[in-house]
């Protein structure tokens, strides 16, 4: 499958999902993260999860520095991009 | 109180900048309603680490020892029993019996660089205080002393906040490392009880066993790191300033006045980190539970703009090393080596040319310098 910024925002959302136990039909690319529950913890789960997709170096960081899936799919996107 | 300004201060180089959740404090008397607050604890980072092995699967077992036993991760009798346990040994009676130890290596320390026209500040001065000051006290001969010193500062490294999943496997195994290079102390230039570590194993603690003594020597040692880093940090301030003669900004007289104000400006860590424990209130301001504040230490002293003032009057408190019950264990180990060899340094040295510096750029929690090349100007 071609890594692009719809489907690094779909993983994004399936993963918040499944951590937060959200229904992943109620939110979408632009919710907000910290509305969805995304936490220190889930932060570094989260990024784990993007490292070992995306074979990137990914700090957790990313997942307060951009408020939605959206956001940070780009951000991730531009790292793959780079690499 | 100033916290209503906390998001119009956050102009910063810092990773932690602007990011939802995370607040950076620049001003001295926010910072100190923080510290004295007690809503605002350290970070749970044993809590953190429990819930990431129950999510992942994982185990962190040298991360949790060590953990378990660093007074800076700590609160309540934990803590407690820790820093009673190690501040004993660091107290100025505790110190007493290194007096001269200490000043025939801070001589020795600086006769070798006399005998060099051109040196790095940090492999002549920084790390031999490491070395052969503190490594002698604390006891500690690993089996691969070079290693061992490297990965000792992974240690310092756990402070920062928000380190990947990745990263926490390569500090524990680090982690475990360190603690299977310690086989057994090694008797001292006195005597075997003389080391800090080897007082430690001869002491019956109920609820500390020997590798939990051990992991405590080693975060001892190991946070002697930003003492090494602050002591070339004043060094740096003290000749960068005057780079056209190439003389000292102070004297050694000056110094002794000035130390303190140098400790502030030139404190290896950036932060004090602090997690609020519950959602509350605070000067008008929303703080929801596990946002994360870390108070710029050098900025809070430094005053950068008219909104963070340099702090004035006579009850300015120092938290360079620290604050209130997380106040640095060996803050009088470093002052007591700090107010010796800076002046003795600046005798030996009046003038010298700042060849090269540059930051420690992989360094996101201390001001540390990678480099830092000096030349005795020709006459």
């Amino acid at each position: 499958m071609t890594t692009n910024k719809e489907n690094i925002a779909s993983f994004i959302l399936e993963k918040a999902a499944d951590l937060t136990k959200t229904d992943l039909s109620t939110i979408n690319g632009d919710s907000l993260l910290a509305n969805v529950g995304i936490d220190s913890l889930y932060a570094v789960l989260m990024c784990g999860f993007i490292e070992d997709e995306y074979e990137l170096e990914v700090e957790p960081i990313l997942m307060f520095e951009y408020k939605t899936a959206n956001q940070v799919a780009q951000a991730v996107f531009e790292m793959i991009e780079e690499k | 109180m100033k916290l209503k300004r906390l998001n119009s201060t956050a102009a910063s180089s810092s990773k932690f900048s602007n990011k939802e959740g995370f607040l950076i404090i620049k001003d001295y008397e926010t910072a100190i309603t923080i510290l004295k607050d007690d809503r605002f604890r350290v970070p749970n980072l044993h809590g953190f680490i429990e819930r990431l092995e129950l999510a992942t699967g994982n185990s962190f077992p040298s991360l949790k020892r060590f953990i378990h036993n660093s007074p800076f991760f700590l609160e309540g009798k934990r803590h407690q029993e820790l820093r009673n346990i190690s501040l004993k040994y660091f107290v100025p009676g505790g110190l007493k019996q290194w007096d001269s130890f200490i000043s025939k290596k801070i001589d020795l320390i600086i006769e070798r660089a006399m005998q060099k026209n051109e040196f790095d500040i940090i492999e002549s001065i920084g790390l031999p205080i490491f070395t052969e000051i503190c490594r002698p006290m604390i006891g500690l001969y690993p089996l691969n002393i070079k290693a061992f010193d490297a990965k000792a500062t992974v240690l310092q490294r756990l402070i920062e906040p928000m380190l990947s999943l990745n990263n926490l496997k390569r500090v524990d195994q680090d982690l475990g490392w360190l603690l299977s290079q310690i086989e057994h102390p090694i008797p001292t230039m006195q005597n075997k009880s003389d080391s800090v570590y080897a007082s430690l194993l001869s002491e019956a603690l109920d609820d500390f066993s020997e590798e939990d003594k051990t992991a405590i020597a080693i975060t001892l040692y190991a946070a002697v790191a930003p003492l090494s880093q602050t002591i070339t940090n004043i060094l740096h301030q003290l000749y960068k300033d005057d780079p056209d003669s190439h003389k000292a900004a102070v004297s050694c007289d000056q110094f002794a006045d000035q130390m303190e104000g140098c400790l502030h400006k030139a404190a290896a860590p950036i932060y004090i980190h602090r997690i609020a424990n519950s959602d509350f209130m605070i000067d008008g301001f929303k703080m929801n539970a596990g946002n994360t504040v870390m108070i710029e230490i050098a900025t809070a002293f430094r005053g950068d703009d008219e909104s963070c003032p340099v702090p004035s009057g006579n009850n300015i408190q120092n938290f360079a090393f620290g604050y209130g019950k997380h106040f640095c264990i060996g803050s009088h180990l470093s002052k007591r080596i700090i107010s010796e060899l800076i002046p003795k340094f600046l005798n030996a040295f009046p003038k010298l040319e700042v060849i090269e510096t540059k930051a420690d750029a992989n360094n996101h929690i201390a001001n540390a310098l990678a480099t830092f090349t000096v030349r005795r100007p020709l006459i």
